[in-house]
């Protein structure tokens, strides 16, 4: 078992496991000892890759996974350690990586319109009537979506594709959390606005389900 | 369903990754840690520009201005124009001598020649008694054998992807390893082989080539002057310089010291079976040069070598060539102790414990030492496994193994396939199994053991 080991004593003495500590001191400790890392990355990989799958390109997503730990790796020391968790600043560094794959998260949106109920356009029943509503609905979600402004959508889908909170969405994007606020409410409205025009929503002031959304 | 929902919807669309893409994620982030310790190192240990030549520069360029805004005053105003505008281009090329460097280092960046890389092919057509045409490829590996620290270096000719030919040399000629006043160290030159020394003896072309500390510029032999280059493929923060020698060229030496001469002529017993004698062989020193040109000082130094125990099993298939009277059949407890679990084919057969570290503080550049080495026997096949700890201050995390790749699936295992080893990060240390039939089989006899003692610490 790896461990934390204490370079000022005169043997190399075990003090503690190196799983049990948080991302902070690992990241911490990574500065003198870059095995350290590595358990950072085994805790992180699969979200950050599961959020950049969601938004970019199948072809770019593990370059993109892997220039984020590596961004990581070298800003370790910059790492705030008030932050025991690091997930939301890593999801920071994957979002703005994304920033800079445009066009690849384009392709990536127009590609979830694309992939739809495929089997029921051609159906007659009413189920059938139902998802080609589905579809209609979901091409124009991808295309609100797209047109959003940059810093709106990165709060937004941070929320729901990251299930950051909005103190985690702040942390990772380096703004305020009323910032985020803001920029998550005007998202929102303006889907639900061009969304308006292609089905109703239900019940669409609902609140937000999943509770790590709540911000303090 | 509202917008939050339907954004779920279409984000649950996508999987969890798989194991093998994982695997792949992390080898790629080891090989980056490794790059990164790499570029760390060289920036660390990078030869800071001499700030007097630049200082002078612009002291020149500030008189030259000073002088035409003088004889502008003096010479009238259409005339003093001209000057002030040729005075304007004289500051823009002392600027630009500024920006790209010194004069003293046109010295050597003019004067010199390129070195050719670490693998290559020696010019000319293949014919008998020489390697011409033949591929080379140099590797540096680290020395596993308890108590030494230094790199062994070594050349392969290849033809067709045989070998046709190569050397191993621990250490070479200069130093075991760089030092501020002994750079030259490593490399195939000062070899005397049987009835032959460096290129003579051969027809057509051969390589030579030497390691040298951070500070080496460029080498210099004769009126041929080789740039030095770092590579990954070398320990961290060394250099090398590769060059073709011409056949029948004198036998280049690294031993040379301030007051000695540079061209020297020895005589050198041959082999009992070759003609009985002494040869007469022209010796031409290898100097080397800083950023300025000039020649480092160099003096002996000798390093600090702790005293190793070495033990024999008995009835060892393999022994070791060099047995003292009465070994030891077992390893004595040591600084460094390795543990076997597993595997019960794998029989330790001899090896070599120390005591003690004596860190080598003079030592510049990377440098590893190993603490415990052990020969084992698996199917018919010898491997040596050893723990290297940093030879500098043996407390510290060691840094790459030049030349090693990640092995995939196995985060911090790297292997070296040109060197024939692979090694797994244990604490501050590396442990390395060098030999065998190749990777697979180093893996089985690596994940057989592990460092059951490291009593080593930085001081």
């Amino acid at each position: 078992m790896r461990v934390a080991v204490e370079r000022s004593a005169d043997k190399m003495a075990a003090v503690e496991p190196l799983e049990r500590l948080t991302d902070a001191q690992l990241l911490a400790q990574a500065a003198s000892d870059p095995a350290a890392f590595e358990i950072v990355f085994v805790r992180h990989v699969s979200p950050v890759h599961r959020y950049l799958a969601r938004r970019v390109e199948p072809g770019v997503v593990e370059d993109l996974v892997a220039e984020t730990f590596a961004a990581a790796f070298d800003r370790r020391g910059r790492y705030r350690r008030e932050y025991p968790d690091a997930r939301p600043w890593l999801l920071g560094i994957a979002t703005n990586l994304v920033r800079h794959h445009w066009r690849s998260e384009r392709a990536r949106l127009a590609a979830y319109a694309r992939v739809g109920p495929e089997e029921a356009i051609d159906g007659a029943d009413a189920l059938a009537v139902g998802r080609a509503d589905a579809r209609s609905v979901r091409n124009e979600l991808v295309a609100a979506l797209s047109r959003l402004h940059r810093g709106d959508r990165d709060a937004l889908l941070l929320m729901v594709w990251a299930e950051l909170s909005y103190d985690e969405i702040a942390q990772a994007l380096e703004i305020p959390v009323g910032t985020v606020r803001s920029r998550i409410n005007r998202a929102r409205r303006l889907l639900r606005e061009l969304l308006d025009n292609v089905a109703p929503f239900g019940q669409q002031d609902q609140p937000i389900s999943h509770e790590r959304a709540a911000s303090p | 369903m509202n917008e939050i929902e339907l954004l779920t919807s279409l984000g649950d669309e996508v999987q969890a990754p798989d194991q093998q893409t994982v695997d792949r994620l992390r080898g790629r982030l080891l090989a980056h840690i490794d790059q990164a310790a790499v570029a760390e190192e060289s920036r660390r240990r990078a030869v800071r520009w001499p700030t007097a030549a630049p200082r002078a520069a612009f002291a020149v360029a500030l008189d030259l201005w000073l002088s035409a805004v003088a004889r502008t005053r003096a010479l009238g105003r259409r005339w003093g124009r001209w000057m002030h505008s040729r005075s304007h281009s004289a500051m823009v090329v002392f600027a630009a001598l500024v920006i790209t460097g010194s004069a003293a280092s046109a010295v050597v960046s003019l004067n010199s020649s390129r070195s050719q890389p670490l693998t290559g092919k020696v010019p000319g057509a293949i014919e008998p008694a020489s390697v011409a045409g033949y591929h080379y490829t140099i590797t540096v590996t680290p020395n596993l054998d308890a108590g030494g620290a230094f790199w062994n270096t070594f050349i392969a000719y290849t033809r067709n992807h045989r070998t046709g030919s190569g050397s191993n040399v621990g250490g070479g000629g200069g130093s075991p390893y760089p030092t501020p006043t002994n750079p030259l160290f490593g490399g195939n030159l000062d070899q005397f082989e049987s009835g032959r020394v460096g290129a003579q003896g051969l027809l057509g072309d051969t390589v030579g080539y030497t390691l040298t500390g951070p500070a080496v510029a460029a080498v210099r032999f004769g009126s041929r002057t080789i740039r030095t280059f770092s590579s990954p493929e070398l320990p961290t923060g060394d250099r090398a310089a590769v060059f073709f020698i011409p056949q029948g060229a004198p036998a280049l030496t690294l031993d040379w010291r301030p007051g000695q001469p540079i061209r020297s002529v020895v005589h050198i017993p041959v082999m009992p079976e070759k003609t009985a004698g002494l040869m007469q062989v022209s010796m031409l020193a290898v100097l080397p040069l800083d950023d300025h040109g000039n020649p480092i000082a160099t003096h002996a130094t000798i390093p600090p070598t702790p005293f190793a125990y070495y033990w024999h099993a008995p009835g060892a298939i393999t022994p070791g060539t060099a047995l003292p009277p009465h070994p030891a059949s077992h390893p004595r407890p040591g600084v460094c102790q390795l543990a076997q679990h597993g595997l019960r084919a794998l029989r330790p057969e001899w090896g070599t414990v120390i005591t003690q570290v004596l860190p080598a503080k003079n030592a510049v550049g990377e440098l590893f030492f190993s603490c415990v080495s052990t020969e084992y026997y698996l199917h018919g096949w010898p491997l040596t496994a050893g723990v290297l700890v940093d030879a500098r201050q043996p407390g510290q995390v060691l840094g790459a193994i030049p030349g090693a790749r990640p092995v995939t699936g196995r985060p911090g295992t790297v292997d070296f396939d040109a060197g024939n080893l692979t090694a797994r990060r244990s604490g501050q240390a590396w442990l390395v199994v060098r030999g065998g039939s190749g990777v697979a089989q180093r893996l089985r006899v690596l994940d057989a053991l592990r460092i059951s003692k490291l009593s080593v610490h930085s001081r």
